[in-house]
């Protein structure tokens, strides 16, 4: 059962405090867990603190993003392989992640975004920072690719030229 | 912080939300390609063409190789055997009407699936007879243990008359 009015309030890694509804953490597993196992019941204020490994910047946007999705429905639909696709990222999410393009370094608060998704088990929020992750690759060339990620070559002449033969029906 | 410092089930669900050609083309460093050397990718179908100017409509979670080098047909080879290694289709669909690419012909027959699609581009039996693609063993390989449909040009609709079972009967005239 959840419990709407119940506020839980979390610590970050960096020492603030966040009181949030229950209305929203639901979508989290990880704090559900934390609740379920501290087995609280329904009329007490029930936690003081989880102790979330996120810190206070990221964690403001986390709660952004469970305000806007408060009402979707749970459980979180899981998706097979084959209907996985990155086309598909609500209006409203997008505007949200165009809305770091302003922040000193968005791919930052992108892969902070994502890890605290991954640590908080919001897989709602886990799959929209991973397709858009997954976009700004879509179709970019290798060099492309390794700027995108910021990852070096570190691949022998024969390993390059061994990758090459094997991509070269989808180089064009 | 570059995307290595995520846990390695967190990039390979990032990358799940790539095509094909793109999780190939990601192989951008070492530790990238050992993360990918290990994953079977799931996809509906492998769509393979010599037909160039055919243009059918694209599912995204399809693969879809066009054939349009036909003076090195062993990049495709290269490709395949790459693609082979990583992926699971349920459905594969092969459209190869020259001779110049009878090797990718039996390699893509080899390639599991539970559905196996030929497309002939002959329109008599007369050319099917002589299509040098055809033979009774790679016919047999590529039809054990899944369901396969011949289609023949210009009608894309399966013909129930040409059946693969059909085409091995021709083979062996």
């Amino acid at each position: 059962r959840i419990y709407p009015l119940m506020r839980v309030t979390l610590t970050t890694s960096d020492g603030a405090s966040v009181t949030v509804s229950r209305q929203l953490t639901k979508h989290s597993g990880f704090i559900e867990k934390a609740i379920t196992d501290m087995a609280v019941d329904d009329n007490a204020v029930p936690l003081s603190a989880v102790a979330v490994d996120v810190d206070d910047a990221t964690l403001k946007l986390v709660i952004e993003w469970l305000t806007e999705h408060r009402d979707d429905a749970l459980p979180y639909p899981e998706k097979t392989d084959e209907e996985r696709r990155a086309d598909d990222i609500p209006a409203w999410d997008q505007a949200f992640v165009q809305k770091w393009d302003t922040k000193e370094d968005q791919q930052q608060t992108l892969y902070a975004v994502i890890t605290a998704a991954d640590k908080l088990d919001i897989k709602g929020l886990l799959d929209m920072t991973c397709k858009t992750l997954a976009n700004k690759i879509n179709g970019k060339t290798v060099e492309e690719m390794r700027e995108i990620l910021q990852l070096e070559c570190d691949f022998t002449e024969e390993e390059l030229a061994e990758i090459r033969k094997e991509n070269a029906w989808c180089e064009n | 912080f570059p995307l290595l410092f995520l846990p390695i089930e967190l990039i390979v669900k990032i990358f799940s939300f790539l095509s094909l050609k793109d999780r190939l083309k990601l192989r951008v460093n070492r530790q990238l390609h050992e993360i990918e050397k290990d994953e079977k990718w799931k996809f509906h179908e492998l769509n393979v063409s010599s037909q160039v100017g055919e243009k059918p409509p694209k599912r995204k979670d399809s693969v879809y190789m066009t054939l349009s080098n036909p003076s090195s047909p062993e990049i495709y080879l290269d490709g395949l055997k790459k693609i082979v290694e990583n992926c699971l289709f349920k459905v594969i669909h092969i459209n190869i009407s020259n001779s110049t690419f009878i090797d990718l012909f039996h390699f893509v027959g080899r390639i599991k699936s539970t559905e196996f699609r030929l497309w002939i581009q002959v329109n008599d039996k007369d050319s099917l007879m002589r299509n040098d693609l055809l033979t009774r063993n790679g016919m047999e390989g590529i039809m054990e243990g899944r369901s396969c449909v011949a289609f023949m040009n210009p009608f894309m609709n399966p013909i129930p008359s040409l059946t693969l079972q059909f085409l091995i009967e021709i083979c062996e005239v």
